[in-house]
């Protein structure tokens, strides 16, 4: 790990003009940060400490959830608002890492946080674009069991790690960000991008933009949610395939279908065909089955993980019957 | 001295030149110092009090020190174990601010002011603290490099409430991993101390 | 507390009987010491550079950023490593093999993840900085990493297990048994490459004592035979048994992949030798799986990623 100074941003004002340096990167929970900066993927010269700012609290109502950027995932996961009102999160977030990981590691960074891709993570290995731009991608003829099938380019297909940005993509949530030009709020179906191009660019913020809050609408009426996730371990293992629905029925019809899954794109994936699939269907095995047969439109398998395909449509029927039982 | 000490005989005095060893960058003697040499100081290094187990000690480091390696190195505490160092095994597993949290993926220079507890902190010399004990009685160990991690991590999740089934125990010990495979008596001990209220 | 024989000559006092085992108390209290925690004075720290090549050779090294840091106290590669004599012996008899390469003797590379340089400096993150900015020019050649391209030119071993039997056994007539057999099953089973990932990774702390016939080696090392540990480095380093002491009183796991003296170890002890202050050398997780040379992987997607060289599109002009 190289050498950084350590600054501690007293006020949002500070912490802003901080990052404005060059070489400066925030730090919140720092449990991803610190292991790319271990692994010298990521070499900061200057670290913006945000504990502190007042950034930590979250409040959930009628009119929709405000999650400040710096609340613990813990923290966050054990609330009891949470769990009765966006499941969905509360099951992502439990999902997600270990439980010491989540006592230290913030909403905002959880979103934030870097793809799993091998290659991307050693340095050793040359042809990576996302961590030197035009080297090359060693995952396309590589191994890429664990790698997108949705949203990959031919510079990259790392899949996006976060289960919680999963959740949050199913719920129309929005980012809230903080830059030098004011305050802006994203919906964060547009907040990711696809590597195309230039997987080095991985979200619409710009240098020194601070993430302030995550902002989720109410539920609609009836409305249930769940997440789904599958991997090779029980527990503290990234998604293979996982999905999250949010569904409200009217007599037994689907009112509401909001899916999108993770561990197969390069972002988190909605899933509009899926969902006009089951726009007033009659909830049936059939009926879901077919809908998420619609989640393979568009997928690109490689030689390791043409699995995921018919993992992801399984998952998605899975998660539709069990939100909808 | 238990029968575990290694007695470290030193020959003071001789000086350990290359010898056999054609060393093209040999360096002076090796001189028998009772002390330590001090690192290089650098502009880099920080002033940073760390209270651990109750005493505070101020120390000179770098931002960059993580608190597992201030633990081990500068304080000598080697009782937290470097396992991973990616925070992925949970053998770094300490409290800070009653919290379980990984050693290894924390900067030493931001627990100023915080009250960090390590496996040594848990007892006073000589007794146990009830899941040490048992994690004793239940054998919930072999090679024992993993043990004080799992101890911490096991305290927090009992004081959590998370101790309501086995499964759930198993699931809130997920962040710590035994080689060894000491799975069923850990979670025995773990049961032990959150007493009989759990349900299999 | 000594042993009890009592205990032992006494029908139903320990079998089947709860006992605590001996090291329990000191392993629940974190008391236990295992090879990188031994408190010793004026210790410096070492760590490893690794080849990010499968096969070929270096041919220059550039060491101007790893030798700025601050602290730096060496680098040492095949350039500037001692010379030793005994480095090449392979199998040593009664003491476990010490694998000899790689201890910076020559600049041949064999496989990804050797070892090729090491820094050592007063901390150990200046040591980890240095390692890391240590840059390597390789000549690279291609890898030959699966069994099956190279059973062409597979040869019967002259020596196979010291000489005290030949390599291919044979026991009646397989050819006529198989012939008249009225079941014949022919098939092909592969295993996957395990590693054995004990918790504890690699390490060792080296320290010399005295000089000629007083000069003394001692080692912590993270290891499942002292013995063979101490015999390996005497004859590494042309020292007497009795002039080497290995200690280990608690190894963190080794599941067999601490039972040879691995060239870690010894290299330890150069560095210790060079810089003329105690050395602690500790494995990086991802370092740990090739401190030994594994079986070359059945794995094509090891053989595709190494030689996937190709630019994406973005890169060709």
């Amino acid at each position: 790990m190289e050498n950084f100074t350590l600054a501690n941003a007293a006020t949002l004002d500070a912490a802003l003009a901080a990052a404005q340096q060059p070489d400066a990167k925030f730090i919140a929970g720092g449990t991803d940060l610190l292991q790319l900066m271990k692994d010298e993927v990521e070499r900061p010269q200057r670290l913006v400490d945000l504990h502190g700012l007042p950034l930590d609290q979250f409040s959930i109502g009628d009119d929709g959830a405000r999650i400040g950027a710096l609340v613990k995932m813990s923290d966050l996961a054990d609330n009891p608002d949470l769990r009765r009102r966006y499941p969905v999160i509360a099951e992502a977030l439990l999902a997600s890492a270990s439980p010491q990981v989540r006592n230290m590691a913030t909403i905002g960074g959880n979103l934030l946080q870097r793809t799993r891709c091998g290659y991307f993570r050693d340095t050793g290995v040359a042809a990576c674009n996302k961590r030197r731009p035009g080297s090359g991608c060693s995952a396309i003829l590589g191994f890429n069991r664990l790698h997108a099938v949705l949203g990959g380019s031919d510079y990259c297909i790392a899949t996006h790690p976060s289960d919680l940005a999963v959740a949050l993509a199913a719920l129309d949530a929005a980012v809230e960000v903080q830059g030098s030009d004011g305050v802006r709020t994203v919906p964060i179906n547009e907040f990711y991008l696809v590597p195309g191009g230039t997987p080095e660019r991985e979200t619409v913020l710009r240098p020194g933009d601070l993430i302030t809050a995550i902002l989720v609408p109410p539920p609609g009426m009836g409305e249930r949610s769940h997440y789904l996730k599958l991997r090779d371990r029980a527990s503290f293992e990234f998604a293979l395939v996982s999905a999250a629905v949010a569904i409200a029925l009217d007599d037994g019809r689907i009112r509401v279908a909001r899916i999108a899954v993770g561990g197969v794109g390069t972002k988190p994936w909605r899933l509009p065909n899926v969902e006009a699939a089951l726009a007033g269907a009659a909830v049936t095995p059939t009926v879901l089955t077919e809908a998420a047969a619609h989640a393979a439109e568009g997928a690109r398998p490689f030689r390791d993980n043409a699995f995921k395909i018919a993992l992801m449509q399984r998952a998605v029927a899975r998660a539709l019957a069990t939100v909808t039982a | 001295m238990n029968e575990f000490e290694v007695s470290r005989r030193r020959f003071i005095g001789a000086s350990a030149a290359a010898g056999g060893l054609a060393a093209a960058t040999a360096k002076t003697a090796h001189a028998a110092a009772q002390t330590s040499a001090a690192p290089v100081r650098t502009p880099e290094m920080v002033d940073v009090t760390l209270e651990v187990n109750g005493r505070r000690h101020p120390l000179s480091i770098e931002p960059r020190t993580t608190l597992l390696d201030a633990l081990r190195e500068e304080l000598r505490l080697s009782g937290t174990k470097k396992g991973c160092d990616r925070g992925s095994c949970g053998a770094c597993t300490v409290h800070v601010d009653g919290a379980r949290v990984l050693s290894c993926l924390t900067l030493a220079a931001r627990c100023e002011g915080k009250a960090v507890t390590t496996i040594e902190g848990l007892a006073a010399e000589g007794e146990l603290h009830p899941m040490q004990a048992a994690f004793l009685a239940r054998d919930g160990l072999q090679c024992g490099y993993c043990t004080p991690g799992q101890i911490m991590s096991a305290i927090a999740l009992v004081e959590e409430g998370r101790a309501v089934s086995d499964d759930a125990i198993r699931e809130w010990m997920s962040g710590n991993i035994c080689r060894c495979g000491a799975y069923p008596h850990i979670l025995a001990a773990i049961k032990d101390v959150a007493g009989s209220g759990s349900r299999s | 507390m000594p042993l009890d024989t009592g205990l032992l000559i006494t029908p139903g006092r320990v079998v089947g009987q709860p006992i605590d085992r001996r090291d329990g108390r000191l392993k629940v209290t974190g008391r236990a010491r295992y090879a990188a925690e031994f408190d010793i004075d004026n210790l410096a720290h070492a760590v490893l550079v690794q080849s990010t090549i499968a096969s070929g050779e270096i041919i220059g090294f550039n060491l101007a950023d790893a030798q700025a840091v601050p602290g730096v106290l060496t680098i040492m590669t095949p350039d500037n490593a001692p010379r030793l004599p005994q480095a090449g012996s392979g199998q040593s008899g009664t003491a476990g093999p010490l694998v000899a390469k790689p201890l910076l003797q020559d600049k041949l590379v064999y496989y990804n993840g050797q070892h090729i340089a090491l820094a050592v400096a007063d901390t150990l993150e200046r040591a980890q900085q240095a390692a890391a900015l240590v840059r390597v020019q390789y000549r690279e050649a291609e890898a030959q990493i699966r069994m099956q391209d190279a059973l062409g030119s597979a040869y019967p071993p002259k020596n196979f297990r010291n000489g005290a039997r030949p390599p291919d056994s044979r026991r009646g007539d397989p050819e006529a048994a198989l012939a008249s057999a009225p079941v014949k099953i022919d098939a092909t089973y592969t295993t996957p490459v395990e590693h054995h990932n004990p918790m504890e990774p690699h390490a060792t702390i080296a320290l010399w004592e005295g000089d000629g016939d007083n000069k003394r080696l001692t080692v912590y090392s993270a290891t499942q035979g002292i013995s063979n540990t101490r015999d390996a480095l005497a004859k590494l380093f042309g020292l007497k048994p009795e002039q080497v002491r290995a200690i280990c009183p608690f190894v963190g796991g080794g599941f067999g992949c601490k039972g040879n003296t691995w060239p870690h170890v010894a290299l330890a002890a150069v560095a210790a030798s060079v810089v003329g202050r105690p050395v602690k050398l500790r494995a990086r997780p991802p370092a740990d799986v090739h401190l030994q040379r594994l079986p070359a992987a059945d794995d094509p997607a090891l053989a595709a990623g190494c030689r996937q060289r190709r630019p994406s599109p973005r890169a060709d002009p």
